[in-house]
C-alpha cells in the first residue's frame, strides 16, 4: 500500500476477477465507489486473467499456479506492493499462488511456465481486511453518513478462512469474527448462527445444482431461524447461490425466507451515502427494498 | 510395507501423493472426522476417511473408480479440521487431476457433467483470458443436455446489464503459453 503524500489517498493495486465486471456487476461497482468515498484508490491491474477457479486446481497443479502468478507479476511491473481482491475464490486461489512463491524452486518453474518475473513479495489483501486490519475502522469511521441499524447474519463460506495457515484471515476459522466487526463498525447487530463457515456448494451450480439445492438451504434456513433479517457475503458465488437460488429453496423448505443478501460493500455504500441504485441493491433476485425502506436506509 | 502393497502400487502412491506437495496419507488414524464435516459425504460411495485410507492400503484403482473426489466441492473442511494434519482435501484434488492425466471418466453422468464443466470453463478462458460467462453457460447447458438451466434468470440479469455478449479476449499471448506448458504438456506425455 502506498500513500501520496501529497494528496493523502492511499493507491492499491486491484484485481476485480471476471464475475465482478458481469455478472455480479453490483459487487464490483460497490467496492469500486465506497472505497473512492474513502479515499482509496484502486488501481486495475493491466491485462490481468482469471485465477482459473475451482476447474484450474482441480485438472492441473501448475496451471492453477501459473494464472495467478501472472496477475502477481503484472502487479510487480506496474510498482505496487498489494493487491486487494474483493471475490473470495479469487482471494484464495491468489493467496494459495502466493504461498507457493515463497518457494525459490516453485517461482523459476514459474518463470519458465509463464515468462514473467515474480519475485514472491507482493501482498495480497481481501477489502475487508484492507478495512480492518490495515486502515483501521477508526480512521474510516467518521465518514460513515447512516447508521444501518440492520440485523444480520455474516456468512463467510469456505474460501475466506481455509486453508487457515495460508489464508490467516481470522484466528478463529471456526468461528470468524472480521465481517461481524465490520458491520458492527456500520451501525448493525449481527447474529451469532451455526453455518458461518460451511460450504455453499459453489462452484457446482452449474454442473451439480441439486448439491447447491441442499447446503444452501441449510444455510439459509438457520440464518432465519437465528432472527437474521438479512446475510452478508463477501464472495460472488455465495451470493448467487444464496440470492438467485432463494426462491427454488424456500419452496423446497415451505418456508417464506424472505433474506435480502447483500455484499459487504452495498453495506459500506449505503452507510457512506451512496445511491443504492448505484449499489446495484435493485438487481438482485431477492428484493432488497421493502427492508431497507423500512429501517429508512433508501 | 513394499510387500504387501507390490512395488508398483507403492510408486503409483508416491505418484498420487507427487500431486500435492507434502501430502503424507500415513498420518491418518482413521477418526473420521473429515468424513463428519464434510458437506457432501451422503453423495460418495467411499467417504473421505475411507478415500484416505484406501490410498494408504495401495487400492488405488478403487480409489480412483470412487465417485468421491468427484462429488468434492473443494470446500477445504475435511482438512481445516484433521488433527493429523493430512490434507484429504489436496488428495481429492490429486485424484482429479491425476484421473484426467489417466483419461478416466467418471461412470455417473452427474460427475461427468462435473468433469465437462471444468473442461468447458478451462477452454473458455484459454481463449478469452477472462471467463465469458455467457458462452460458459451456453456452452454447459448444450453439452451437458440441460438445455433450459438457469435460462429463467436471464431476462432479470440482461435488464440490468449483467449479461456481457462480447468477450474479454485479452492476454491471449499469455494464455497460450501457460496452457502450452501446462495441461498441454501433460497431454503428450
Amino acid at each position: 500500500m502506498t500513500r501520496d503524500e501529497t494528496d493523502q489517498t492511499i493507491k492499491i493495486a486491484y484485481y476485480p476477477g471476471c464475475t465482478l465486471k458481469g455478472t455480479t456487476k453490483e459487487f464490483g461497482d460497490s467496492i469500486e465507489l465506497s472505497f473512492s468515498a474513502l479515499g482509496i484508490e484502486l488501481i486495475e491491474i493491466p491485462s490481468w486473467i482469471c485465477c482459473g477457479a475451482t476447474s484450474a486446481h482441480a485438472t492441473d497443479k501448475n496451471l492453477a499456479i501459473a494464472l495467478p502468478y501472472h496477475n502477481f507479476a503484472k502487479t510487480q511491473e506496474m510498482g505496487m506492493g498489494t493487491i486487494a481482491i474483493p471475490c473470495a475464490a479469487c482471494f484464495q486461489r491468489h493467496k494459495v499462488t502466493n504461498k507457493e512463491c515463497e518457494r525459490e524452486d516453485i517461482r523459476k518453474e514459474m518463470y519458465k511456465i509463464t515468462g514473467h518475473r515474480y519475485d514472491g513479495n507482493i501482498r495480497c489483501r481481501h477489502p475487508l481486511e484492507v478495512l480492518m486490519k490495515d486502515i483501521k475502522p477508526e480512521k474510516w469511521q467518521n465518514l460513515l453518513k447512516k447508521k444501518l441499524g440492520l440485523k444480520a447474519a455474516c456468512y463467510y463460506g469456505c474460501l475466506l478462512t481455509r486453508p487457515e495457515d495460508v489464508m490467516e484471515f481470522d484466528e478463529r476459522p471456526e468461528n470468524p469474527q472480521l465481517m461481524d466487526d465490520f458491520c458492527e463498525t456500520l451501525g448493525m447487530k449481527t447474529v451469532d448462527w451455526n453455518y458461518k463457515v460451511t460450504c455453499c456448494g459453489a462452484s457446482y451450480f452449474a454442473s451439480k445444482p441439486e448439491i447447491v439445492l441442499k447446503l444452501t438451504s441449510k444455510i439459509l434456513e438457520d440464518a432465519k431461524k437465528s432472527g437474521a433479517e438479512c446475510v452478508v457475503v463477501a464472495c460472488p458465488l455465495c451470493h448467487s447461490n444464496l440470492d438467485m437460488k432463494q426462491k427454488e429453496i424456500g419452496k423446497e423448505l415451505r418456508m417464506d425466507l424472505d433474506m435480502p443478501v447483500f455484499y459487504f460493500s452495498q453495506l459500506l455504500g449505503l452507510a457512506l451515502g451512496i445511491d443504492h441504485r448505484k449499489l446495484g441493491l435493485h438487481t438482485h433476485f431477492v428484493d432488497t427494498q421493502v427492508l431497507l425502506d423500512r429501517k429508512r436506509l433508501i | 510395507m513394499e510387500k504387501v502393497l507390490g512395488k508398483n502400487r507403492k510408486s503409483e502412491i508416491k505418484e498420487i501423493e507427487g500431486f500435492i506437495d507434502g501430502l503424507d496419507v500415513s498420518g491418518c488414524y482413521q477418526c473420521g472426522k473429515c468424513t463428519a464435516g464434510c458437506p457432501v459425504a451422503h453423495l460418495m460411495d467411499n467417504p473421505p476417511q475411507r478415500m484416505i485410507r484406501l490410498v494408504q492400503i495401495g487400492a488405488i484403482d478403487e480409489a480412483l473408480s470412487s465417485n468421491a473426489y468427484w462429488n468434492c466441492v473443494a470446500c477445504g473442511t475435511c482438512s481445516a479440521r484433521c488433527p493429523r494434519k493430512v490434507k484429504i482435501s489436496e488428495l481429492m484434488d490429486g485424484l482429479k487431476s491425476f484421473s484426467i492425466k489417466k483419461k478416466m471418466t467418471p461412470k455417473d453422468r452427474s460427475e461427468r457433467n462435473i468433469a465437462l464443466f471444468n473442461e468447458i470453463f478451462l477452454n473458455n478462458i484459454r481463449r478469452h483470458g477472462r471467463l465469458f460467462e455467457v458462452e460458459l453457460v451456453g456452452m454447459n447447458n448444450v453439452l451437458s443436455g440441460h438445455l433450459l438451466r438457469d435460462t429463467t434468470k436471464a431476462p432479470e440479469m440482461l435488464v440490468h446489464g449483467k449479461l456481457k455478449f462480447i468477450p474479454s479476449n485479452i492476454a491471449k499471448k499469455d494464455m497460450k503459453k501457460i496452457f502450452k506448458n501446462t495441461v498441454e504438456k501433460n497431454d503428450k506425455r
